[in-house]
């Protein structure tokens, strides 16, 4: 007997044909206009629909064949990880300040990317510093962009 | 003959000419470091685009669309390290050129066989363009929604990954472009409670998203990895190969009518191939590898260093330039997810790509014409005179790359509207399109399906309107009826060409 297991592929196809099946359930007691003829409702359903369907097929390719997944190297741990690093920026970015989030932001990613045993810290700071300097200048002086009220620069 | 000086007027300006070289230069330097692309390029400056006018943003815009079709091949024979997909055939036979001695010889072939392919399709794109667009304004919401069809099917048919993958990913883009107002009442749907839907869902950050954000964050993650697992060595092609000598490494007319069949083998087959939606450029590179050897005196030289291996794929994939433009410009369909790029920076100046584009804004559809062809020129003489230039910036340190375009990316989003929501949904798109990736899902049907599936819906409920519910009104016109049946044909021979491959 075939021994399951949850592979990537498995997981992906089955969470689209969820939000297809979901999607179709929340659509149905949705209450939409229907407008004159042909409703609101039809193509967002034939677009659920069409997920669902290709969805059953790729689960149903799943379970039969172990595809390799691109990227092996990369868990939806180390993405999560990612995430967060993201939404702390934009976060920072709009309650900080431009200059102070960004500086903290290439810091960090500088210096998790850096090779093992490279000491990097000082061209870390270095090269932080002169693209925090560079982006500043660019979106700040050149394009203008408005950014909230921050508590820092 | 006034309206030639104004469209070369036009096109000529000072401005334009900077943007179309700033964006050539940008190309070839985002094609030639590996991790970054053209689309990747193109969707980072979707933010700023419409803060240009209409000529110099799309002379940029398709500066860098030629350039990076280039640049993937650098790294490629440089280094053995395709900078872009499609350069993962030039890199066959352009790294053995280079390892045997002929590292000039290979990338100046690359570079005259891909502006050779990319000269052709704009000829062909110039030529077929206005009648192409004058027989699509015959067409009606029924022959449209036909189009419509066969334009997902076929993108979601040829795009690698799988033909269900394409379609679910099709599926998913139409889904996200029906969140906000329906197109033809303008009720408000699936917005879930969050009122700043109501306007769907933002062209900018859903693109940057979906193909820049993506695929930083992979590369981001990728760099990750290797920094956790050992110091990171230096790639054995920088080093000067020994026994190399320059007075046998020299590209002359000669050489070039020498792979001038491969070239044109690889121009016909890319422009064929850059004109169906959604085939892209890899599939153009892989099509005319193909040909060529199948065409070649010397077949089993191929992968060994022939330069007729470089010319033929590089040809191939730059000749999709112009082609894809064909279903953008006439039907408002893009023929490739950078062409959905293109037409996503169109309908930002205003401009909505179709049969009536070149009615309703005439003077700049043609100086955008010329810009098309004197970028190619650019191009060739970037690429000539920055070859060694070039090679050093692929070498660029990613540590410091990817996480400094992503902020660019991130701030650049902000930017375009000053709204954090915005933020928000590009950091979401990202994530989906990562998401997407691991899984080996193409992104270009889902691209494609968001752009062209207000149109599709339109299209089709004014169908049904006109046929009085009666689905059958779709069958009653025999373009339309056409094209299904090309797409059903496609499909059958398509599962049919896959069956025998494996």
């Amino acid at each position: 007997m075939k021994r399951f297991s949850l592979n990537y592929d498995l997981f992906l196809s089955g969470f689209i044909t969820f939000i297809g099946l979901a999607g179709l359930v929340y659509l149905h007691f949705e209450e939409l206009s229907m407008g004159a003829g042909i409703g609101a409702k039809l193509f967002p359903q034939l677009s659920l629909l069409i997920m669902f369907i290709f969805g059953v097929l790729m689960v149903v390719d799943a379970l039969d064949v172990k595809h390799a997944v691109a990227y092996p190297e990369i868990n939806i741990l180390s993405i999560a990880l990612f995430m967060t690093l993201s939404i702390l920026y934009a976060l920072f970015l709009t309650r900080i300040g431009i200059i102070t989030a960004t500086f903290l932001f290439l810091l960090v990613s500088f210096s998790i990317l850096a090779p093992k045993g490279v000491a990097s810290l000082k061209s870390s700071i270095i090269y932080s510093a002169f693209l925090t300097f560079l982006i500043w200048i660019i979106f700040v002086r050149i394009v203008g962009i408005i950014l909230p009220q921050c508590l820092l620069i | 003959m006034d309206f030639i000086f104004s469209v070369l007027q036009e096109a000529f300006v000072p401005e334009v000419i900077i943007f179309a070289m700033l964006g050539v230069f940008l190309g070839v330097t985002v094609g030639a470091i590996p991790g970054l692309s053209g689309d990747m390029a193109i969707a980072l400056l979707l933010p700023f685009v419409y803060k240009l006018n209409p000529v110099p943003a799309l002379g940029m815009l398709i500066g860098i669309y030629k350039g990076s079709m280039f640049g993937g091949a650098i790294s490629a024979i440089s280094f053995g390290v395709p900078g872009t997909p499609a350069a993962v055939v030039t890199m066959e036979d352009g790294y053995p050129a280079k390892k045997n001695g002929y590292p000039k010889k290979a990338m100046l072939t690359a570079l005259y066989s891909s502006v050779t392919g990319d000269f052709f399709s704009t000829l062909l794109l110039i030529f077929l363009a206005l009648p192409l667009a004058s027989v699509a304004l015959q067409f009606g919401p029924v022959e449209f929604f036909a189009l419509y069809v066969f334009a997902l099917l076929m993108i979601a048919l040829l795009v690698q990954g799988g033909i269900k993958k394409g379609l679910a990913a099709a599926g998913i883009g139409l889904f996200i472009g029906c969140i906000g107002m329906d197109p033809v009442i303008g009720t408000t749907r699936l917005i879930f409670g969050i009122s700043r839907l109501r306007g769907g869902i933002p062209l900018i950050p859903l693109l940057v998203g979906v193909f820049a954000v993506s695929e930083l964050m992979i590369q981001f993650l990728k760099e990750w990895y290797r920094s956790r697992l050992k110091k990171i060595k230096e790639l054995s092609g920088l080093s000067k190969e020994s026994g190399y000598d320059p007075s046998k490494d020299i590209m002359s007319f000669k050489v070039y009518l020498s792979t001038l069949k491969a070239t044109l083998i690889g121009s016909v087959m890319g422009t064929f191939v850059g004109a169906l939606p959604g085939a892209g450029s890899s599939l153009a590179a892989y099509v005319s590898y193909g040909a060529a050897r199948q065409f070649s005196s010397h077949p089993e030289q191929f992968g060994k260093g022939i330069l007729e291996g470089v010319a033929a794929p590089e040809a191939g994939n730059s000749a999709t330039c112009g082609a894809s433009m064909i279903p953008l410009l006439t039907f408002g369909i893009p023929g490739s997810a950078t062409a959905a790029l293109i037409g996503a920076a169109l309908i930002m100046q205003g401009i909505n790509p179709g049969p009536l584009v070149f009615q309703e804004n005439t003077l700049i559809m043609f100086s955008f014409f010329v810009v098309i062809f004197y970028a190619s020129v650019m191009n060739l003489g970037f690429g000539y005179a920055l070859i060694p230039l070039y090679a050093k910036i692929a070498m660029v340190k990613s540590r410091f790359l990817f996480p400094s375009v992503f902020l660019f990316a991130l701030i650049g989003t902000y930017a375009s509207r000053n709204s954090v929501t915005d933020v928000w949904i590009l950091l979401v798109a990202g994530l989906l399109g990562a998401l997407l990736r691991k899984g080996r899902f193409p992104l270009g049907p889902l691209v494609l399906a968001f752009i062209i599936g207000p149109g599709a819906e339109k299209a089709l409920r004014q169908a049904l309107l006109i046929g009085g519910g009666e689905w059958s009104v779709l069958l009653k016109s025999p373009i339309a009826i056409g094209f299904y049946a090309i797409s059903v044909v496609s499909i059958i021979l398509l599962i049919r060409f896959q069956k025998k491959l494996a």
